[in-house]
């Protein structure tokens, strides 16, 4: 090919990239960019938009920069599109409008996306529906209201209030006040260093590393909450809850799910329903719950715990425990205080107590291991079995079996055991005891040699080893009998 | 080829002896012979030689002044550069506007795009509307605390559906609208699937 044809090849290569890259620019779209600079004397920066983005920056200065691009399917509707700025001592104002276009029978289409950069110290007030906001670097208090679109909000400090509605909220390092309003999208809150309230329905709620208080109410969606400074106060209805590192105290109301809560140095209180609830390591607790299984561990105070139709589990409680339930079994283990136990229809087990012992029960059994205090136990259609207690035994039953054993030898045991249609079995290491035993329907023995004061063959009235402490056995159709340990 | 053909052609002074040898007894071939020997006669005649003194000394000169004159060769190159920087701003300015295109198909719908969305948009409200015949008897008489809630998530859901579609028919091809309507009725699917879950709910887990 000669130099010349390929010359004039190369030129017609050209020519028709060059026709190709018109054709295509000659789209009907309509983009132009809008750019407005304003200068900030005071007062507020307010934006007011629909249908697009907008990203706000900050610098040290006094100007608003503002960087529109309108998009638009046809360049008649683009044109129409306003917007609108305006500066004054009042503040900066910018906000769109857009032409009414049912003329247009609807088949046209728009968004505008604004740029604006801004002085940090000015205030913010935001009202924009269908879009997604993004604000960095406000350095005083901002006003922020969205619908139909997510909302970033990083970097701040002072005041600030951000609404949101089917649309996530994502807030991060802001150092004043906040408070976030939400429905239908989640929020997650990072990195607060003033107080904080969050409300939301609908959508799950996560908070991380708030320095000051943390107030939380939602609905429908689950809430996480993690490394609090000051106070939680958390309510949610129908979603999990976890909570975890409250350096302060800790106000929990949820129904209808989950709660867990680890690590709180403060007071809690957990109220729930139809859910579990577990609490480990915190301060003085006090759990309502109703048809919730309950498991404590590891508090540093006092235990109040409620619940209904499930069981509940104590383990290793600094002060006293005091649970209440109904239909459910309990299990205390290592109370460093007095115990305290309600129930019904349910198996009550404690070990290692402190303190006292003093169990209400109904048509359950009641096993109590190494209990240091008095033992006061009320049941009926279950067995008690009574071991290692070393303060006096206060059994009432009614149709069901008594058994007490593992007693420490050298002390004075008051024991009164009292059931009837079943047996009372007592073990003693030995001792002095005044023995007053009855029954009828049943018979009575001793392994140890008791010096009778009255006899027959349901009843006995005498001392061991010269009489002590009190021993009495009443039953009714069922056998007594006292051994050696 | 026949014999005397490759003594021919062969042409050196043995081949030539053997083919006049081998002609003597073959009168076919002594024709042959005679017409290649007049060929080659001719042949010798036809050739001739040009003495001139100037001759190639003219095309050296000719030769060393093309190489000696740059112009030529830095037009070349201006004109290489020229058309390589035409096409790169070409290329600059068709891939920015192939940017601007997908910016803009990200934010105003075409054809395709907005078919799409409405097939899908139409695949939600069938889906919809068969998961609220079954969930209708429970919605109307709710009888647990979680079912008016479930109810009062479907009454917000309609009321944003409702706002969506009425922006939509003013701005048809606003791609934000249609994926935020689309993200509505999905969760009104995934809420009116949980109303139905509901039925096997167990309270206490």
């Amino acid at each position: 090919m000669s130099r010349i044809r390929k010359w004039r090849t190369g030129a017609f290569v050209c020519l028709v990239v060059l026709l190709a890259v018109n054709a295509f620019a000659d789209s009907d779209r309509y983009i132009v960019s809008v750019n407005r600079k304003l200068t900030f004397r005071g007062g507020h920066v307010s934006i007011e938009h629909r249908f697009g983005n907008i990203t706000v920056r900050t610098h040290g200065g006094n100007t608003v920069d503002v960087h529109a691009t309108v998009r638009a399917s046809s360049p008649e509707i683009g044109r129409a599109i306003a917007i609108n700025t305006s500066e004054n001592a009042s503040g900066v104002s910018i906000s769109t409008t857009y032409p009414d276009i049912h003329r247009h029978g609807g088949e046209m289409s728009y968004s505008v996306d604004y740029e604006i950069d801004m002085p940090a110290s000015a205030p913010l007030v935001v009202r924009n529906r269908f879009g997604h906001l993004d604000i960095s670097g406000l350095h005083a208090r901002g006003d922020i209201t969205n619908a139909m679109g997510h909302v970033v909000f990083r970097d701040s400090s002072g005041p600030q209030e951000i609404e949101n509605s089917f649309g996530s909220i994502d807030l991060a390092d802001s150092d004043g006040d906040t408070i976030i309003r939400n429905q239908n999208g989640s929020v997650t809150a990072q990195h607060v260093k003033g107080n904080l309230e969050i409300s939301d329905r609908f959508a799950s709620v996560s908070v991380s590393d708030a320095d000051r208080s943390v107030k939380i109410t939602n609905a429908n969606g689950s809430v996480n909450v993690s490394d609090v400074g000051g106070s939680a106060t958390i309510t949610n209805s129908f979603a999990s809850v976890s909570v975890r590192e409250v350096r302060g105290t800790l106000d929990l109301n949820n129904g209808n799910g989950s709660v867990e809560v680890v690590n709180v140095s403060g007071r809690t209180a957990i109220r729930n329903s139809f859910a579990n609830i577990s609490a480990t390591n915190t301060g003085e607790l006090t759990i309502v719950g109703q048809n919730a299984r309950v498991s404590v561990a590891n508090i540093r105070g006092p235990a109040n715990v409620a619940s209904s139709f499930a069981t509940v589990d104590l383990r290793d409680i600094a002060g006293w425990a005091k649970v209440r339930n109904e239909n459910g079994g309990i299990t205390a283990l290592d109370i460093r205080g007095n115990l305290d136990v309600d129930t019904r229809f349910g198996l009550v087990k404690a070990e290692h107590v402190r303190g006292s012992a003093d169990v209400d029960n109904a048509n359950g059994n009641v096993m109590l291991t190494d209990i240091d205090g008095n033992t006061r136990v009320r049941t009926s259609f279950g067995s008690v079995f009574l071991k290692d207690v070393a303060g006096s035994a206060d059994v009432d039953d009614q149709n069901g079996s008594i058994v007490v054993g593992g007693l420490s030898a050298g002390k004075c045991h008051d024991m009164t055991l009292k059931t009837t249609f079943s047996s009372i079995k007592v073990a003693i290491p030995g001792g002095s005891y005044n023995v007053n035993a009855r029954t009828s329907f049943g018979h009575i023995s001793s392994a140890f040699p008791i010096l009778t004061t009255t006899a027959s063959s349901e009843s006995i009235t005498g001392t061991i080893n010269g009489g002590g402490c009190r021993l009495d056995l009443a039953n009714a159709n069922g056998n007594i009998s006292i051994e050696k340990d | 080829m026949t014999h005397i053909d490759e003594l021919l052609a062969n042409g050196d002074d043995a081949s030539m002896q053997a083919a006049a040898i081998h002609a003597a007894n073959c009168g076919e071939c002594a024709d042959l012979l005679a017409d290649w020997n007049d060929l080659s006669t001719t042949a010798r005649d036809l050739h001739a030689t040009w003495n001139s003194d100037t001759l190639w000394p003219r095309i050296e000169r000719k030769l060393r002044s093309e190489r000696r004159t740059p112009s030529f060769r830095w037009m070349q190159i201006a004109a290489a550069v020229v058309i390589m920087i035409g096409l790169g701003v070409m290329a600059a300015f068709a891939l920015r506007e192939q940017k601007e295109q997908r910016d803009f198909d990200k934010h105003i719908y075409v054809d395709n795009a907005l078919n799409d969305v409405e097939k899908a948009e139409r695949a939600h409200v069938a889906a919809i509307d068969r998961l609220e015949k079954l969930t209708d008897a429970k919605l109307e008489q709710p009888t647990t605390p979680l079912m008016v809630s479930y109810k009062e998530k479907l009454v917000v859901l309609d009321d944003a559906i409702a706002e969506c579609q009425t922006n939509i028919e003013r701005n048809r091809r606003n791609a934000h609208l249609r994926r935020q309507l689309l993200a509505i009725y999905d969760a009104k699917r995934q809420t009116l699937q949980d109303v139905l879950r509901e039925e096997t709910h167990v309270s206490n887990p």
